[in-house]
């Protein structure tokens, strides 16, 4: 007669010990049961014969059958790649500059003598250069003979305030229009 | 354009968002990652070989034709067993099927197809012996899956077969986990049974 077995195995605890896992109550029961011993005995016989099971491989051309009738909605992938790849140079570009030109500054505050050693027969010579071309565009364009009359009106300053005058008025005058007719309601706008 | 190979690390999520891209290659990779078990599942659920491959092929263009439709937060696996499991059960409850396949499709015509199709039983044993011992376990253990009612057929063969966690053969099956577990206990007590029975006689 076996010793007195207070609780039979449960599920769990009969799952658990198939799967591998000691529970010492369990373990003691079964050692000491022999229904739940020959319980977990031919438990463990069906559950390895049923992990003997191989799995079975369909026929060869199972794949090819089914991608016949799969519908592959490709998204403009092409487009999506390039796009990104365009937007990445372009934001590689612009961390690159603004990289170059902040450093370019904290170079420069951090080394106040040397940068203005550098810059300023760079900036004079920059500076000089805007100045001389200016110059000779200006004096080009008022030597043109279609100039005339507008050389005469700087020479003669009486004559030039009243036109300047009358053309800010008239310039003010088409901004006030303008600014009226955008306020006024426009029905079925459809921007 | 991926090899095969490359497919290999990379999780199902990965590969269903890939798939979702519209990568040809990555649909391809879910059948041959799937189509094993799939296959096994259904063969085992109908018993005929045809009929399973007409199931399985069913799973697949309806699971890879709702490829956008799937959502990452649960397993790929679940998803296609889920849909797998119920194309077995829905044919199941049409037709009964009494006749067991063990010794190949009654559709093959040749010696070959007859081995092909035949149930194929683990060949890891060392001697002669044992593999005809673990044939002849391995064809009563596919006759008394064969006797089981298709819900304890599906829970036993998720759990001990294809090694699904209880959880996992929860939501595949969509049953409380105490029922799953009640269905395992049960089908390895028929199981258990009908070996007990079978080697008695």
């Amino acid at each position: 007669m076996n010793a007195p077995a207070p609780h039979h195995l449960t599920t769990d605890e009969l799952d658990a010990i198939l799967g591998g896992t000691t529970i010492e109550r369990a373990s003691a029961h079964v050692a000491g049961c022999t229904i739940c011993r020959t319980m977990v005995d031919l438990d463990r016989r069906v559950v390895d014969a049923l992990a003997l099971l191989a799995l079975v491989d369909p026929s060869p051309g199972f794949a090819p059958r089914v991608m016949a009738r799969v519908s592959i909605h490709a998204p403009p992938v092409e487009v999506t790649v390039r796009a990104l790849s365009a937007k990445r140079r372009v934001a590689v570009g612009a961390v690159l500059v603004t990289a170059a030109v902040t450093g370019g500054f904290v170079w420069a505050a951090s080394h106040p003598a040397a940068a203005l050693a550098w810059a300023d027969p760079a900036l004079q010579g920059i500076g000089q250069t805007l100045w001389t071309s200016l110059q000779a565009a200006a004096a080009n364009m008022f030597e043109q003979p279609w100039f005339d009359g507008t050389r005469d009106l700087l020479a003669a300053p009486a004559r030039a305030v009243p036109v300047l005058g009358a053309a800010a008025s008239l310039y003010a005058a088409a901004l006030v229009g303008l600014r009226r007719l955008l306020a006024e309601p426009v029905p079925n706008a459809r921007w | 354009m991926r090899t095969p190979a490359a497919w290999v690390p990379l999780s199902d999520q990965e590969v269903v968002r890939h798939a979702v891209m519209g990568r040809d290659s990555a649909y391809r990779e879910l059948i041959r990652r799937y189509q094993r078990p799939v296959f096994s599942l259904i063969y085992r659920m109908v018993r005929d070989r045809e009929l399973a491959e007409d199931l399985a092929q069913e799973t697949f263009v309806k699971v890879l034709n709702a490829i956008e439709s799937y959502r990452p937060e649960y397993k790929f696996s679940s998803w296609i067993f889920k849909i797998a499991n119920n194309a077995a059960i829905d044919h199941l409850r049409k037709r009964s099927l009494d006749t067991l396949s063990l010794d190949g499709s009654p559709h093959a015509q040749t010696a070959d197809a007859v081995e092909a199709t035949t149930l194929q039983i683990g060949d890891s044993r060392e001697s002669a012996l044992d593999e005809v011992t673990a044939r002849e376990l391995g064809t009563q253990i596919e006759q008394a899956i064969g006797k089981l009612r298709p819900e304890y057929r599906s829970c036993i063969l998720l759990r001990h077969v294809d090694g699904r966690p209880y959880e996992e053969i929860a939501e595949i099956l969509d049953l409380p986990l105490g029922t799953v577990k009640t269905y395992i206990h049960r089908a390895r007590n028929e199981l258990r049974i009908y070996l007990t029975d079978t080697r008695d006689e």
